[in-house]
């Protein structure tokens, strides 16, 4: 089938016989003529049958054919599609090989869309090779008319200046007689075919002239040009000096200018045998539909329907294979993947059991033990952390000792150290007229931070008296400050309370004396008592 | 464009070939991407063996690197007498060797029963337990400086965890022979740690 696709079968059927040739690519792989009768059609079927499914590609050239220049209001899409089909049930009803082939877009006002209508109006030479394509079954791709051909070759053949020409009749000579295209700045407007082009080369120039000169007339009468005009006559020949009898035959024709074309460039450039195109002229114009020039089709859809189906057929073949490559390319991707992650999996399979080894290795050198290795560091930890409590009130007694050397008067009576977790620790010493609001200031106080309660804290109560005392409340309130003060200076001292003043002067308790001058052995002595608490030696962790 | 049967039948073997190549494609697609998706769980579930893998090593060689430290320093306290049974003749022993060596006035005591403690300045000590037995001490002083010899005297001696908790100085009785002046109270919980299990046989001290 990929082979078939640069396959392609091209015929061109005359009124008497049908040129067929095969192309691979663009090459000319064989032709064959097959007659216009009934042992043809046997043979050319028989021809066919050897090509199954190759696209076919048909040219008629036919002297019955019709040309019609129309504008049609500029449109596009459906709308496009509905007024050229009206147009051609218009002109041509009835006949089944019809086309509209675009020319411009005029220049006025209106800027109408200019269409040639062609068709054949009699298509019976070319319905028996139909009926054949039919039977084989083979997809017929279109049906194109030689002189819209002509005018690609024209293109291709003439020089700028050459197709700049507005006037320009190109005369070919096939194997089915003279074909006379008439092209204006270039494109087609009519073509006519003329058989029965006499075999003596003397008479080829007045035949030549005669048929120009009809050609000339009919393009008058149908106001493509005007008397006044200069026709460009282009003779297309492989050798130029048989075209220079016919030429010189114009050259007291007025209003005709005659020039050659020679078709040897050409065919080198379209690879085209000469010989081939010398005996069959029409196989340059199958050559251009070969290299993929195209042109309009004049086959309804009902013949062409097979070579649809046909590409229906090869698009899901090839969505088919491309869907597979797609789904095999995914399918690949995946599996490329799924492989990574197995090998991903087995190296993480080695990692691992060479981790376990060592694992292994390191839990047999673990020595026996009555614990686990955390249990051991607890124990440990534990003992330091008691180790790094104070052993003695070393810093009490030294806090005390400076704050005594500077206050004189303070005699200590009891001094006690407590390390404590409970902050609310309170001396269990019986104090007299101890200060019931100030008690639990401290221990409040302390007791609301929390983080406190996991650590022991070093707390002191100091039991002293003013001494000498001489009765002065007032001077010994004061000096117990002082000496609270002096504490509180010391750098391990994180709070000072004096728990006890020697006179109570708070109006939640009772308050007794005289304001006569008492002796002073009879005099109260002035007691106090401070607690104070330390600052921790280390930062606990 | 419209098809008759015989149309359709042109386009069955394509049609046919697209809808095998589409199963078939289906197939291989659903097959890789299992595929795929299985290795990739396979793959993630061994990454995660292997990490769980590593971190049981370095635990492992956290542990042997921990009991490198740690095992002298426990046998060291087991020696000691912080772990296992307390020593009470030891401490009292002790009490005694540091009165005499120090010319310290009599130190009378008062060790208190064994007790099981959670106290909260030590916060885990899991999977051992604390004991802990109080000690009340009295005794008499020629000066604030006994007590600090005393104090040091008992730190240095190679015992169990003791935690000195309280002191208490105060003035002496004016009526006692000796030439004390003052008169310390103290209080001393001497801490222990036993094995849930006692199995610390297996280490030889």
């Amino acid at each position: 089938m990929l082979k078939n696709n640069l396959n392609k079968i091209i015929l061109c059927a005359t009124a008497k016989n049908l040129v067929a040739g095969i192309w691979h690519g663009d090459q000319l792989q064989q032709h064959e003529v097959f007659l216009h009768d009934d042992a043809g059609q046997g043979m050319f079927a028989a021809w066919l049958a050897h090509y199954p499914e190759i696209p076919i590609y048909l040219i008629a050239n036919a002297v019955e054919e019709d040309y019609r220049l129309e504008s049609l209001p500029h449109s596009s899409g459906r709308e496009k599609n509905a007024l050229i089909e009206r147009k051609l049930n218009q002109f041509y009803r009835g006949l089944i090989f019809r086309t509209a082939h675009f020319i411009q877009r005029e220049k006025d006002k209106r800027k109408d869309d200019k269409f040639l209508f062609v068709a054949l109006n009699n298509d019976e030479f070319l319905q028996i090779w139909i009926n054949v394509i039919q039977q084989a079954d083979a997809p017929l791709v279109g049906v194109y008319l030689l002189p819209m051909l002509s005018q690609l070759l024209c293109k291709q053949m003439s020089t700028p200046r050459k197709l700049g020409e507005p006037h320009i009749l190109l005369c070919e000579k096939l194997s089915s007689g003279l074909r006379q295209s008439y092209l204006h700045n270039g494109r087609l407007r009519m073509s006519r075919l003329i058989p029965n082009v006499p075999e003596d080369p003397n008479q080829l120039g007045y035949f030549y002239l005669v048929e120009t000169q009809k050609t000339r007339l009919y393009l008058m009468s149908k106001r493509f040009i005007s008397r006044e005009v200069t026709l460009n006559l282009q003779l297309v020949s492989l050798h130029d000096e048989d075209m220079q009898a016919i030429k010189q035959s114009f050259s007291q024709e007025p209003g005709i200018a005659c020039e050659t074309l020679n078709l040897r460039t050409i065919t080198k450039q379209m690879h085209v045998n000469p010989l081939a195109i010398e005996t069959l002229p029409e196989l340059l114009h199958m050559q251009l539909l070969a290299n993929g020039h195209q042109t309009e089709n004049l086959a309804p859809k009902l013949l062409t329907k097979t070579f649809e189906l046909i590409k229906i057929s090869q698009w899901i073949t090839k969505s088919a294979f491309a869907l597979g490559l797609s789904g095999l390319a995914l399918s690949s991707y995946f599996l490329m993947n799924g492989f990574e992650h197995q090998s991903q999996t087995q190296n993480a399979l080695q990692a691992t059991q060479m981790i376990q080894q060592r694992t292994v290795e390191a839990t047999n050198q673990l020595p026996t033990l009555p614990q686990n290795a955390q249990a051991l560091k607890t124990a440990v930890l534990v003992f330091n952390k008691i180790q790094q409590y104070p052993a003695s009130p070393q810093r009490l007694m030294h806090v005390v000792s400076h704050a005594m050397e500077k206050s004189s008067e303070v005699a200590l009576n009891r001094l006690r150290w407590v390390q404590t977790e409970d902050l609310s620790f309170q001396d269990e010493d019986d104090l007299k007229g101890l200060a019931a609001n100030a008690a639990n200031t401290l221990a409040n106080n302390l007791t609301n931070n929390p983080a406190k309660a996991t650590q022991l804290t070093e707390l002191g109560f100091i039991s002293a008296e003013i001494s000498p005392f001489n009765g002065n409340y007032r001077e010994a309130v004061q000096k117990v400050q002082q000496f609270s003060e002096q504490l509180k200076l010391a750098p391990e001292v994180a709070q000072v309370e004096i728990l006890q003043t020697p006179v109570n002067m708070s109006s939640y308790s009772d308050l007794r004396g005289s304001t006569e001058n008492i002796p002073n052995d009879a005099l109260a002595p002035a007691l106090f008592k401070i607690k104070l608490q330390l600052k921790p030696l280390t930062p606990q962790p | 464009m419209t098809l008759n049967s015989k149309d359709w039948k042109r386009l069955q073997r394509p049609l046919t070939l697209l809808m095998a190549v589409l199963f078939f494609i289906i197939a291989c697609i659903y097959y890789a991407y299992t595929f795929c998706q299985t290795q990739l769980l396979a793959a993630q579930i061994q990454q995660l063996q292997r990490l769980a893998m590593r971190a049981k090593l370095q635990t492992t060689e956290a542990e042997k690197n921990d009991i490198d430290i740690f095992l002298p320093q426990y046998k060291a306290l087991i020696n000691q007498g912080f772990i296992g049974e307390e020593r009470r003749q030891a401490w009292v022993a002790a009490l005694g060797d540091i009165q005499k060596s120090h010319q310290l006035f009599k130190i009378n005591y008062e060790l208190g029963p064994l007790e099981t403690v959670q106290p909260t300045y030590l916060a885990n000590f899991s999977p051992f337990i604390l004991h802990q037995s109080t000690m009340k001490i009295n005794f008499d002083l020629l000066h604030e400086g006994d007590l600090l010899t005393f104090a040091d005297a008992l730190a240095s001696k190679n015992l169990a965890a003791r935690l000195l908790k309280s002191c208490v100085i105060h003035q002496a009785n004016q009526q006692t022979t000796t030439q004390a002046r003052l008169n310390a109270q103290c209080e001393i919980d001497w801490l222990t740690l036993t094995e849930p299990s006692q199995t610390q046989s297996a280490i030889t001290p």
